[in-house]
């Protein structure tokens, strides 16, 4: 923290002009192709040289909230998904990024491997042998099937971060609470918890993210009995309706931006990865 | 206070060809603070922890006043650690990591500030309760280590080196402060450390350690001027060794002979030692009288440090900084026989 010869001093301010052309750029690259988005889905009629629609209406958005549209269910479904997927990935991968990050042990280099394998091989490769499996046992066309699925590129997401995290986690806090009278379910709640939180904040967002645009495992394993937007997103960019799919690209987009703004604050905290360190 | 016993303490880390602690017993008495003494990778450290109950001894036990603490958990065992490090819990103030210990505990909050006021008091931090662990410098942070450890007025305190960060001035503070509160408080205290003057200084015996082995447990003084061993006198700074071999109250060498002050229990063959400091340079005793000629000379501020030839022996020698021998002075040297100690002959 104060160690003698750190870093730790603020670098030298960057020109303001880059600064702002940079910062700019930055807004303008995120919010750009969102602005067309916005006119679509309030557009009744955009042909080619107009710069704006020549008539506006709200059209898609009723349409969005309509029951026949299944919008609604397939965003519940949606969000239920990935909160279904974030939790246990969490559940599993905090515990497998510690054990990454703080132990050095007999067959890590493998284990490591067989973690990263399903970020080498994209999961849609293996997704018709897990089809097969989850048929003979029940799991295709159900919730927790697709769940299970989803897990497998979500996971490895999840303990590498907290691998990373762990690693600069120093263990000594947590002998420290030990001796001191906690009990090891208070040691995570007051010593580990706050030490690794902004690492696990930023994980769970990149696995909600992994599983929210889902598209190919929801459909394989899902058999199309379970209904995400993404699945709903690609019908309607199929059938060419540019008001509706437009509309729905927002919706789809919206859970990601509002995660992202409430964990914002986390952000500049992960590369630190969390709180406590070792000198 | 608590008696503390370790009996037959060993541990061997899964995978390491050696045991890091073998066969250690040792007990202190209730209210006594021990040194663990030993150059790092001695095992001092591993028998903290196998106290603490944050590892497992692979044989032996560990006594709290006769009764075994091995079934404890570490947070049931009632003792207190302070590392190297302060370890202060960056997203908690000065106040909440002092109350660490009572908040666990399920302590009324009222309870709680009183007592870390009280400890802060201690400590000499009064009224820091609010500051943050970043505010503090690195001498405060291991201070509120310190409150941290005696909140929770533990049974035996455990101290792994914790001045080994501070520069000097502030570890002779910190040290004067954590003896004087030892005492005070009259808690049995195992103090870790590879400085032979700090275990020297603090400790009521010293039990220094090599490779896992118990060297010798002692009084301060018993481990510097009556060392069991060439190692142990080796490692608290020893020099003049001199092989040969006791014969009665005679010890008989190469050099020639000394005279004894009493009949050593061993007989035969044996190293003779005596310290620096004890050589008597220009006066002639009435025994154990050499001459010989300096060959080097060292200003250490309040000493001369000299090395001297003296036949086939080479013996080094503290003297008063106003002695002005220099090198190539002849001299003679008196080694008294009251300060000469005859160590049993051993492994080199």
């Amino acid at each position: 923290m104060r160690s003698p010869g750190s870093p730790a001093g603020p670098s030298p301010p960057r020109p303001p002009l880059l600064r702002w052309f940079v910062l700019a750029a930055m807004v303008i690259g995120m919010l750009l192709p969102i602005v067309p988005l916005v006119i679509w889905s309030f557009a009744f009629r955009w042909s080619f040289p107009d710069l704006l629609p020549e008539r506006w209406s709200l059209r898609a958005w009723r349409y969005l909230a309509a029951p026949e549209s299944q919008v609604l269910p397939a965003l519940r479904d949606s969000l239920l998904l990935a909160g279904a997927v974030t939790l246990l990935a969490t559940l599993i991968g905090v515990p497998a990024g510690r054990a990454l990050g703080m132990y050095r042990f007999r067959g890590r280099a493998v284990i490591e491997m067989l973690i990263l394998a399903p970020l080498i091989v994209p999961a849609f490769a293996v997704s018709l042998g897990i089809q097969i499996v989850f048929i003979r046992y029940g799991l295709a066309d159900t919730f927790l099937g697709v769940t299970l699925v989803h897990l497998v590129p979500a996971t490895p997401y999840m303990a590498l971060v907290m691998a990373g995290v762990f690693a600069n986690f120093d263990r000594q806090y947590e002998d420290l609470a030990r001796t001191l009278g906690a009990r090891p379910l208070q040691v995570w709640r007051w010593v580990t918890l706050p030490a690794v939180l902004p690492g696990l904040v930023v994980g769970a967002l990149f696995v909600f993210l992994i599983s929210w645009s889902q598209y190919a495992l929801t459909l394989i394993i899902g058999g199309g009995r379970l209904v995400t937007l993404p699945m709903l997103l690609f019908a309607f960019a199929r059938s060419g309706d540019n008001a509706v799919t437009a509309a729905l690209s927002l919706v789809f987009i919206a859970p990601a931006v509002v995660l992202l703004a409430l964990i914002a604050r986390f952000l500049g905290a992960a590369p630190a990865a969390g709180g406590i360190r070792g000198l | 206070m608590t008696a503390l016993q370790l009996c037959n303490l060993t541990k061997t880390y899964p995978g390491a060809p050696a045991p890091a602690v073998r066969d250690l017993s040792l007990e202190a008495a209730p209210g006594e603070l021990v040194a663990l003494l030993g150059a790092s990778g001695c095992g001092k450290s591993t028998t903290l922890r196998l106290v603490a109950g944050l590892l497992t001894p692979c044989r032996g036990d560990v006594r709290f006043d006769g009764r075994s603490v091995l079934g404890a958990p570490p947070e049931r065992r009632g003792v207190a650690m302070v590392f190297q490090k302060p370890l202060l819990l960056p997203h908690m103030s000065v106040g909440e990591n002092v109350g660490f210990g009572l908040r666990v505990r399920g302590e009324r909050p009222a309870t709680i500030r009183r007592r870390v006021d009280e400890l802060l008091e201690l400590v000499q931090l009064p009224g820091s309760a609010a500051r943050r662990p970043g505010q503090l410098s690195g001498g405060q942070e291991q201070r509120v280590a310190l409150a941290r450890a005696l909140i929770v007025e533990p049974r035996v305190l455990l101290l792994d080196e914790p001045f080994s960060q501070l520069d000097a001035g502030l570890r002779a503070e910190m040290r004067d402060l954590v003896a004087g509160l030892q005492r005070r408080l009259g808690i049995t205290t195992l103090l870790v450390t590879h400085d032979q003057e700090e275990a020297l200084l603090l400790a009521d015996r010293i039990a220094l350690l090599e490779q896992g082995r118990l060297l010798q447990y002692d009084t301060p003084r018993g481990l510097y001027e009556r060392p069991a061993s060439l190692a142990v006198a080796r490692f608290l700074g020893g020099r003049n060794f001199i092989p040969g071999r006791v014969a009665g109250r005679r010890f008989i060498s190469d050099a020639g002979a000394f005279e004894l002050a009493a009949e050593p229990p061993l007989q035969g063959a044996a190293v003779l030692t005596i310290r620096p400091e004890a050589l008597a340079l220009g006066c002639d005793g009435p025994v154990n009288r050499l001459r010989g000629t300096v060959t080097a000379a060292r200003y250490l501020g309040a000493r001369m440090r000299y090395q001297i030839q003296a036949g086939a022996l080479v013996l080094e020698a503290l003297a008063d900084a106003a002695s002005l021998y220099r090198p190539g002075d002849p001299v003679n040297l008196t080694l008294p026989p009251e300060r000469l100690w005859v160590m049993g002959g051993e492994r080199q």
